[in-house]
């Protein structure tokens, strides 16, 4: 079973907003609203530090859909509306979703919302309209850090899948090897896997966001850092 | 989140009038209540019409209602399921007693399916996303409103129609001292809340820089002695539990006009103390990852 999902190495995301803005653009978010988010966590005094800076630590991470294994928002829907794909992702079928918004409610993560404009309810799709072509999610796709990576969580997350940085040997899609190529095509279409491009990891600096029986796919690398967040 | 009065009028008005149409059975199965089951099956029906047309102004879309509808493990759709199932039943009730006191089983059936519409509706609400509504004690609260909110209503008929019903007072001080229960439990539950949310301490959204940090802590810790004075414990619980119960305890010995006085301001009090406690619900409601 394929259960596709995004991987950050939030020790390479600088903030930089730039997922959060490709998302909106590309996916027509409406003002106000958002698909993605970057919060900045911290700075918080180091463990074993003096309290002061700079003994002091933060990282960015990105907040959206974690494509929960057993999504409680898919639960809830009285029309089937809200619903599992076959690739593991969570979507919202916007003709059957009558706006009742107890899928909002559902969501541990508050990352759904209701269209004031369309009067249903939206979130991050993985940008399904472009990994239906192979393409990667918008926000992988224009991540500044290169911290993002796409990819089924049942083939690890070694090799999920980003944009090639130019000082990474990467195959594009016609699987033709390249290196320093410069242009926004070559960039585009390029793929680097996370195992080569992203520092080392253990199993342990793998988060996810906190699991009340929904288990979320999405993943997030945090080395050397203390992780926020859990319940 | 974003307090919903389309769900908060569902919520008191199905707990009227399943409350209602609960008792009206319980005092058919025990061979009373005739004086009152026209006008009871009344107040059920039309409360559970008003609420239901309520919550479909919730809904964005009502007319997709039909587009699919009927995923059973959805809570909306329990929820259809028991409100034509009560609605039915009345209809049942209605042309089974209407040459006569009600049969005994039209009773068990009339508190049957009100008691499944009830534990449906509390059931859905129940959402581990929610930490708040994640508790039994939702069940318990809604229960109580159920019955306390149907005994009140029975007293009222029994008062308009000039006689007593010291039966019906004390099924109210029951379901008085149920919902006195789950305030309680209430009061002790949420200050304890703020560890099941996620806590990342110090954090910044730089998509929202103007709005303040969540602390849950703070919040929950905070609610009780703070913002939550006037709705909690003067609604909720006085206005809600305490004035209604006092008065239906009074009641017992009162009939006519006097008991009209004595269920009326108790309903009426039970009524806004059922809608300042739904307010809490929302305006405490928080997801556990409180940051997006």
């Amino acid at each position: 079973m394929t259960q596709y999902a995004i991987v950050t190495d939030v020790n390479r995301c600088v903030g930089c907003l730039a997922c959060v803005n490709a998302c909106k653009t590309v996916n027509d978010v409406p003002p106000g609203s958002f698909w993605t988010k970057t919060i900045r966590v911290g700075p918080h005094p180091k463990e074993g530090g003096s309290g002061q800076f700079p003994d002091v630590e933060m990282y960015f991470f990105t907040l959206h859909c974690q494509h929960c294994e057993s999504p409680q928002c898919v639960s809830v829907c009285p029309t089937g509306a809200s619903y599992k794909r076959e690739d593991g992702t969570v979507q919202i079928d916007k003709e059957r979703c009558i706006g009742c918004q107890f899928c909002v409610m559902a969501c541990p993560y508050n990352v759904r919302y209701l269209n004031e404009e369309k009067k249903v309810v939206e979130k991050c799709t993985l940008c399904e309209q472009k990994i239906a072509q192979g393409e990667l999610p918008q926000c992988v796709a224009q991540c500044g850090g290169r911290a993002r990576y796409f990819g089924d969580l049942d083939q690890g997350i070694d090799n999920f899948e980003g944009p090639a940085p130019l000082n990474v040997a990467c195959t594009d899609d016609t699987g033709k090897t390249k290196i320093n190529d410069v242009s926004y095509e070559a960039n585009l279409h390029s793929r680097a896997k996370l195992k080569d491009v992203v520092k080392p990891y253990a199993s342990s600096d793998v988060y996810h966001l906190p699991d009340v029986g929904n288990g979320p796919s999405v993943a997030y690398i945090l080395r050397d850092k203390k992780w926020h967040g859990g319940v | 989140m974003e307090i919903q009065w389309q769900l908060i009028v569902f919520t008191l008005l199905i707990c009227l009038g399943s409350g209602t149409f609960a008792i009206t059975g319980l005092l058919a199965a025990l061979g009373k209540g005739e004086e009152i089951r026209l006008p009871a099956l009344a107040v059920s029906l039309v409360s559970m019409l008003i609420g239901g047309i309520a919550s479909l102004f919730h809904v964005q879309h009502w007319e997709r209602m039909f587009n699919g509808f009927g995923h059973l493990t959805s809570g909306i759709t329990q929820e259809i399921i028991g409100l034509a199932l009560v609605v039915v039943a009345i209809a049942v009730y209605f042309v089974v007693s209407r040459k006569g006191a009600a049969p005994r089983w039209a009773g068990w059936m009339a508190m049957a399916v009100s008691l499944l519409m009830i534990v449906a509706m509390a059931h859905s609400y129940i959402m581990p996303s929610r930490p708040l509504w994640d508790n039994v004690l939702l069940y318990v609260y809604y229960l109580a409103n159920f019955v306390m909110f149907g005994g009140l209503a029975v007293i009222l008929l029994y008062g308009i129609k000039g006689k007593d019903s010291p039966f019906a007072c004390k099924i109210t001080l029951v379901g008085g001292a149920l919902q006195l229960v789950a305030a309680i439990g209430y009061a002790v539950l949420i200050p304890s809340l703020a560890n099941k949310f996620s806590i990342v301490d110090f954090y910044f959204d730089p998509n929202n820089p103007t709005k303040e940090m969540m602390d849950p802590n703070a919040i929950f810790s905070g609610f009780l002695s703070g913002e939550g004075l006037l709705l909690f414990w003067g609604g909720a619980l006085a206005l809600g539990v305490v004035i209604p119960l006092v008065l239906a305890f009074l009641a017992q010995k009162k009939s006519g006009t006097t008991l009209i006085g004595f269920a009326g301001v108790g309903a009426v009090s039970a009524l806004v103390g059922g809608v300042a406690f739904r307010v809490v619900l929302y305006v405490l409601g928080f997801s556990l990852f409180v940051f997006y």
